[in-house]
C-alpha cells in the first residue's frame, strides 16, 4: 500500500466531504453521546461507592437478625469481638410512631437505638454543627434526620413522644452513615441510646425489631469469618453484609437502571449507524467514476480501499468527539434527574476510559457501516474509466460482504449482551433489531416488486414518474425506509414500553383508594383501633392477620438441603431464605384471580388436619419450582406446619390492598400468634393527623403509616426515570432526524441530475417538485406505516414477556408519531427535490459536467 | 512497445431489462482476433465508427481489462501474467491516460490532481512532497494554467480541464499514454489547441501515444493509422515514418 498516496488523499477527501460528514457524523454521535454518558454515569457511581462503601455500611460486617442472637450465635461471634480494632456497636432498629406536641402532628419513623460506638466509618452530620459528639452523654436526647423536623413541624430544642415517653431533640442529623433515597421520606430515623428505647416499652412480644450489630474488623476478616459461619448463619437467620457486598449490591442496583437507559442508547446507535451506512452508500456511490480514474492510473484496489476506508475512520473518530461533546450538558443534567436513584452523591466527569469507548465504539461502528460500500470500490473496473457504462458495481454476494454482515451481527450481538448485562436479553434486542431491519428491508423490497409489476399507469404523469423512481436503478427506497423505518420504531417503541409499564407501576388510582395503613395492631386491639377509625369518618377499607413464618421444606426435602446446594437458583434462593408474612381468609379478595387449582370450601378444614390447603401466588410457585398438589412444610413461630397447594393465584400487586404471598384457611392459623394491618381511606389531611394523634396517645405500639407520602415518593421517582428514559428517547429522535436530514440530502444528490435532465428537455418546476414529492410521500407513507406497526408488536413482546405485563397499546400516540414522521418525511423529501428544481439548467450542466 | 496477438473480447449482455422477469444472456464479440504492434515513439491513432471496437482495444492494450482471448505485451511485461495489482503497478510506472470526459478529481485542485500519479509511483521513482509539487507546477505552466493551479475542476472551462488532463497525463514521464477521444468534448479550435499541446508535449517526452479518435484532423498527424470496423483491424495506413 502506498501510505502517502493514501494519506494526501484522505487529507484532500476530507477536506471537499467535511459537511456532509458533518450530517453523518451526527446520527452517530447522538447514540455516542448517550452511550459515553451512561458509561461515565456508572463509572463515577462505582467509583463512589468504592470509596464510601464502608461509611455508608458504616462498618467492616454488619450483622441483622429479627429474634436476638442466640447463645450459639454469641459464641461464634465472641472471636471477632476479641480482634475487632473498636468497640463493636449494637443497634435495636423498629417502626413506631412519634408524635410532636408542639405541632401535634405524627409521623411513622425509624427508631435507632444504639449502643457503643458509632459510627464506626464515616460521620454524623448534623444541624447545629458538630453536636453528633454530645450522643449518648445523657439520657432523654434525640438525633432526628432533618427531614422529620420539616415532616412534624418542629425545631430542635422541641419534643417528641414516642411510646408515652418524652425526648428533646438534641439535633438534626443532616447525613449518616446507612440511608439514602427515599427511605428517609418514608421513615426518617430517631437516633436514641438503647436504655432509652428500654424506657418506651415499645419493645413487646411480636413486635417487628431487628437486632443489628457493626464491627471495624482487620483487612479480610469479615469475608473469612462470613463464610466459615454460612451454615450458621443460615441456620439462626442472620443476614450479614461486608463491605465487598455492599460495594456489589449497590453497583448491582444502579448497573440495572442503566442498563436498560444503555439499550436505549444502544439502539440510538444503531440507529445512527444506519444512518452512517445510508450516508456512505450514496458517498461512494458517487465516487465510481474518480476511484475509476485513478484505478486507471494506477492505484490499486488496496490504495483505493485505504483511502475510504481512512475517511470512514476519519468519520468515526469525528463522530465520537462530537458524541462526547454531546454528553457534556447531558451529564451535567442526569444527575439532576435521577435524584434519589443515585445510590450515592457523584461528581461526574468524562474520564479516559469513557473518552477510550465512546471513540473506540464510534470508530468501530462507522468502519463496520462503511466496510460494505468500500469494500465495492475495490472492484470498480478501471475500465469505467474509459465507459462510464461499464463496471456497474454489482452489490450481489461477496465474500467480503458476508464477512462486512457477519461483523455487523456480531457486533451488535456483543454490544447487545455488554449493554444488557444478560445473554438472553442481549440476544433477543440484538435479534429484535435484525429482524425489524429485515421487516423493513422486506416491505421496501415488497413494495418495489409489487410497483414494478403493476405500475399505477392510470396516474397522471408526474406521479408515474414519482412513483417509477422508487424502482428505477439507483433508487434509494431500501436505506430510506430502513432509516426513517428504523427512526420512528425505536422512538415509538421505547414510548410504548414506557407508557405501559409507567402506567401498571403507577398505584392504584381510585378516589377511595386507602391512604392510611396501620399496623403492628394486635389481637384484642383490633375492636379499639376500628372504632377510633370509626369516630375520625375513616372508612376501614381492608384488614388482614398477619403471622410471620419461614419455609422449613418443599416437597418433603428440608430447606437445608437446598441450601447447601451452591448451584441453587437465586429466586429459589430468595424463596426459600425469606421471612413470609403468612394470612388467612376464606374467600378470594378483589386483588386476586384463581389461575389454578381449586380455593377450597369454607368450613371443610379442620385446625386438627395433619396438612393444611394452601394458596400460592402464581410467581412465587414458579420461583419455589411447586405447583398444585405439592407439599411446603412451614415454621411458624416455633411450630412445624405441613401444607398442600391447593391452589395459585394471580394477585394485582399495583392495587392498594393487603395482597400476600401465600394465602391459609382460617382454621389452620386462628390461634397463632399474629398481629393485624388494616386499611383505612381518609382524605383530609387535617383530620388523618388528629386521629394519628389519638392513635399514637391510645395504642403507642401501633404504627401509621400515611400512605400519601409514599405514593407521593413513589410518583417522584416514576417521574424521575420517566423523564430520564424520555430524554434519551429525545436524543434517539434526535439521532432519526440526523437521518432523515442526511437521506434527504442523499435523495436530492441522486434526483438532482434527473431533474436536470428533465428540465433541460422541457419539464417545469412545479412539475418536477411534484414528481420528487410524490415520491417522497409514498416512502414516507411506507416507513411510517411498517415503522409504527414494527413498533407496536415489539413493545407488545417486550411488555407482555420482558416485563409480565398486560398490553395496551398508546394508539393515538403511535398514529400521532406514524403522522408526524409521515410529514417530516415527506416534507424533507419534497424539498430535495425543490432544491433540485431550482437550480438553472446552465448551472447544473457545468456542474455536471466536471 | 506494445505487442498485442489474437485480442478477442467478449461480453456477455443481458436480453430484458429486468433481472427479474427471466432475463438471458447472450455473448456478444467486440474485438475479433486482433493483431498488432506500437514501437517505442510511434504515435498510433485507433480509428474506426461507433461501436466498432476502439475503446476496448485502448482498454486491453492499457491493461485495464482482460482480453477474452490473447494476450499484450507492455513494456516487456506479458499483461496476462500479472495480476489486478501486478497491472495497476505497470500503470502506474509506465502509462498515462488522457480521457475524453477528462475525469479530474472534482474535490482536488489542478494542483493536486496533477500530483496524483507522482504519488502513485513506485516507491524507487517516487519525488518529495515539495519535488512532485514544483512538477506538477511546472507541467501546469506548460500548459498554460499556471494561474490557475489551485482552481478545483468545477471553476476551469471544458478546454482547461483538459490541460490539466494533459499535465497529469505525462506527470510520471510515461512510457506509453494512451488517449481516449482526447478532443471528444471539445470545440474545433480548443480542439486544435488541445492538440498542438498534446504532440508539443509527446515531442518534448519522446512518449509513445495510442489514441483513439474519431477526428481525422489529429488522425493525420500520427505515424500509423488502425482501422478498425466491427471488431477487426480493417486496414493499417502508414502516414509517416517515425524518427529512429
Amino acid at each position: 500500500m502506498n501510505a502517502r498516496f493514501v494519506g494526501s488523499m484522505i487529507r484532500r477527501e476530507l477536506r471537499a466531504a467535511a459537511r456532509r460528514f458533518g450530517f453523518y457524523g451526527s446520527c452517530m454521535a447522538i447514540g455516542i453521546a448517550v452511550v459515553v454518558c451512561l458509561h461515565s454515569l456508572r463509572e463515577a457511581v462505582d467509583m463512589a461507592v468504592d470509596l464510601r462503601s464502608k461509611e455508608l455500611l458504616g462498618a467492616d460486617l454488619r450483622l441483622e437478625s429479627r429474634d436476638p442472637f442466640g447463645p450459639e450465635m454469641l459464641a461464634a461471634i465472641s472471636p471477632l469481638e476479641e480482634q475487632a480494632l473498636a468497640e463493636a456497636t449494637r443497634v435495636t432498629r423498629l417502626g413506631s410512631m412519634a408524635l410532636a406536641e408542639v405541632s401535634e402532628r405524627s409521623r411513622l419513623v425509624d427508631l435507632v437505638a444504639i449502643e457503643g460506638n458509632y459510627p464506626i466509618y464515616g460521620e454524623v452530620w448534623t444541624e447545629p454543627a458538630h453536636r453528633w459528639s454530645e450522643f449518648g452523654s445523657e439520657g432523654g436526647r434525640i438525633f432526628v434526620d432533618s427531614t422529620l423536623l420539616l415532616q412534624l413541624d418542629i425545631a430542635v430544642g422541641d419534643t417528641l413522644l414516642l411510646g408515652g415517653e418524652r425526648f428533646e431533640i438534641a439535633a438534626a442529623v443532616k447525613k449518616a452513615p446507612g440511608s439514602f433515597g427515599l427511605q428517609a421520606e418514608v421513615a426518617p430515623r430517631v437516633f436514641m441510646l438503647k436504655s432509652d428505647l428500654d424506657r418506651t416499652g415499645l419493645v413487646v412480644e411480636g413486635s417487628l425489631v431487628s437486632h443489628l450489630r457493626y464491627w471495624k474488623l482487620p483487612e479480610g476478616l469479615a469475608e473469612t469469618w462470613t463464610e466459615a459461619n454460612e451454615t450458621l448463619l443460615e441456620d439462626s437467620r442472620v443476614r450479614f453484609q461486608t463491605v465487598v457486598g455492599y460495594q456489589e449490591d449497590m453497583s448491582e442496583a444502579f448497573t440495572n437502571l442503566t442498563r436498560y437507559l444503555g439499550l436505549v442508547g444502544l439502539a440510538a446507535l444503531v440507529l445512527g449507524s444506519i444512518g452512517v451506512a445510508a450516508g456512505v452508500r450514496v458517498f461512494v456511490r458517487e465516487k465510481l467514476d474518480g476511484v475509476a480514474m485513478l484505478r486507471s492510473i494506477g492505484a490499486s484496489p488496496r490504495d483505493v480501499v485505504a483511502v475510504y476506508a481512512g475517511l470512514a475512520a476519519c468519520l468515526g473518530l469525528a463522530a465520537g468527539a462530537l458524541g462526547i461533546l454531546l454528553c457534556l450538558p447531558l451529564i451535567a443534567l442526569l444527575p439532576g434527574l435521577l435524584g434519589d436513584l443515585l445510590p450515592v452523591e457523584v461528581s461526574i466527569r468524562i474520564g479516559p476510559a469513557a473518552i477510550a469507548t465512546g471513540l473506540g465504539l464510534s470508530l468501530w461502528a462507522t468502519l463496520l457501516c462503511a466496510m460494505g460500500p468500500v469494500l465495492d470500490l475495490a472492484r470498480v473496473a478501471p475500465l469505467r474509466a474509459l465507459r462510464r457504462d461499464f463496471g456497474e458495481v454489482d452489490a450481489g454476494a461477496t465474500r467480503g460482504r458476508w464477512g462486512a454482515s457477519f461483523a455487523v451481527a456480531a457486533s451488535l450481538l456483543l454490544a447487545s449482551v455488554w449493554q444488557a448485562g444478560n445473554l438472553r436479553v442481549g440476544a433477543g434486542f440484538a435479534l429484535g433489531l435484525v429482524a425489524t431491519v429485515g421487516m423493513l428491508a422486506l416491505a421496501a423490497r415488497g413494495l418495489v416488486a409489487l410497483l414494478r409489476r403493476h405500475p399505477p399507469r392510470f396516474l397522471a404523469y408526474w406521479a408515474r414518474q414519482g412513483v417509477a423512481n422508487l424502482f428505477r436503478p439507483r433508487n434509494h427506497t431500501l436505506p430510506t425506509t430502513i432509516a426513517i423505518g428504523f427512526a420512528l420504531f425505536v422512538v415509538a417503541t421505547v414510548h410504548s414500553v414506557q407508557r405501559n409499564v409507567l402506567d401498571q407501576m403507577a398505584v392504584d388510582t381510585r378516589p377511595d383508594r386507602p391512604n392510611f395503613v396501620l399496623f403492628d395492631v394486635q389481637r384484642d386491639q383490633v375492636d379499639g383501633v376500628q372504632a377510633l377509625l370509626a369516630r375520625h369518618g375513616a372508612g376501614l377499607t381492608d384488614q388482614a392477620p398477619l403471622i410471620a413464618a419461614r419455609l422449613s421444606g418443599i416437597k418433603g426435602v428440608s430447606r437445608s438441603v437446598f441450601l447447601a446446594d451452591e448451584d441453587l437458583s437465586k429466586e429459589l434462593r430468595w424463596g426459600l431464605q425469606r421471612e413470609y408474612r403468612l394470612t388467612y381468609h376464606d374467600e378470594l379478595r378483589d386483588s386476586e384471580e384463581l389461575v389454578d387449582g381449586e380455593w377450597w370450601t369454607p368450613g371443610t378444614v379442620s385446625a386438627n388436619d395433619a396438612s393444611y390447603p394452601v394458596s400460592l401466588e402464581r410467581d412465587l410457585a414458579n420461583s419455589l419450582g411447586v405447583g398444585v398438589g405439592d407439599a411446603l412444610s412451614w415454621r411458624i413461630q416455633g411450630v412445624e406446619v405441613e401444607t398442600t397447594v391447593t391452589s395459585l393465584r394471580q394477585v394485582d400487586w399495583g392495587r392498594m390492598a393487603t395482597n400476600f404471598f401465600v394465602v391459609f384457611p382460617p382454621e389452620a392459623l386462628a390461634s397463632a400468634p399474629q398481629s393485624t394491618v388494616l386499611l383505612a381511606h381518609l382524605a383530609e389531611e387535617e383530620a388523618r393527623a388528629t386521629m394519628q394523634r389519638e392513635l399514637v396517645g391510645a395504642f403507642p405500639n401501633v404504627s401509621a403509616l400515611d400512605a400519601t407520602l409514599i405514593l407521593r415518593s413513589l410518583d417522584t421517582m416514576l417521574e424521575q426515570i420517566g423523564i430520564a428514559i424520555q430524554l434519551l428517547s429525545l436524543f434517539t429522535l434526535g439521532t432519526g432526524i440526523a437521518i432523515l436530514i442526511a437521506a434527504s440530502m442523499a435523495a436530492r444528490a441522486e434526483r438532482a441530475r434527473e431533474s436536470l435532465l428533465l428540465r433541460v428537455l422541457g419539464a417545469s418546476r412545479p412539475l418536477l417538485r411534484r414528481i420528487v414529492a410524490m415520491e417522497a410521500v409514498v416512502l414516507a407513507g411506507l416507513a411510517a406505516t411498517v415503522g409504527a406497526g414494527l413498533s407496536a408488536v415489539a413493545a407488545w413482546l417486550v411488555v407482555v414477556f420482558v416485563f409480565e405485563l398486560p398490553f395496551d397499546p398508546p394508539m393515538l400516540d403511535l398514529l400521532g408519531l406514524a403522522f408526524a414522521t409521515f410529514v417530516v418525511t415527506a416534507l424533507f423529501g419534497g424539498l430535495g427535490g425543490a432544491t433540485g428544481a431550482n437550480e438553472s439548467p446552465q448551472a447544473a450542466l457545468r456542474r455536471e459536467a466536471s | 512497445m506494445i505487442v498485442a496477438r489474437n485480442l478477442t473480447q467478449r461480453y456477455s449482455r443481458h436480453a430484458g431489462n429486468d433481472e427479474s422477469e427471466g432475463a438471458s444472456s447472450e455473448a456478444l464479440t467486440v474485438l475479433d482476433s486482433v493483431d498488432l504492434e506500437v514501437h517505442e515513439g510511434e504515435v498510433v491513432v485507433i480509428l474506426g465508427p461507433s461501436g466498432s471496437g476502439k475503446t476496448t482495444l485502448l482498454g486491453l492494450l492499457a491493461g485495464l481489462d482482460r482480453p477474452t482471448e490473447g494476450d499484450v505485451e507492455l513494456a516487456g511485461a506479458s499483461l496476462s501474467s500479472l495480476d489486478e495489482d501486478g497491472r495497476a503497478a505497470l500503470r502506474a510506472d509506465r502509462i498515462g491516460f488522457i480521457f475524453q470526459s477528462f475525469h479530474l478529481m472534482p474535490t482536488l485542485t489542478a494542483l493536486e490532481n496533477v500530483m496524483v500519479p507522482l504519488e502513485l509511483l513506485p516507491p524507487e521513482r517516487r519525488p518529495k512532497t515539495a519535488d512532485a509539487t514544483a512538477t506538477a507546477r511546472s507541467l501546469l505552466e506548460q500548459v498554460g494554467l499556471s494561474s490557475r493551479v489551485n482552481h478545483y475542476p468545477a471553476q476551469l472551462s471544458g478546454g482547461e480541464q483538459q490541460r490539466v488532463g494533459i499535465a497529469r497525463a505525462f506527470a510520471n514521464q510515461p512510457a506509453v499514454l494512451f488517449a481516449d477521444e482526447p478532443t471528444g468534448n471539445l470545440d474545433r479550435a480548443t480542439g486544435d489547441e488541445i492538440t498542438n499541446l498534446l504532440f508539443d508535449l509527446n515531442a518534448q517526452h519522446g512518449t509513445t501515444l495510442v489514441i483513439v479518435t474519431h477526428d481525422l484532423e489529429l488522425s493525420r498527424r500520427a505515424h500509423r493509422i488502425i482501422h478498425l470496423a466491427a471488431g477487426q483491424v480493417d486496414r493499417i495506413e502508414v502516414l509517416a515514418e517515425r524518427a529512429s
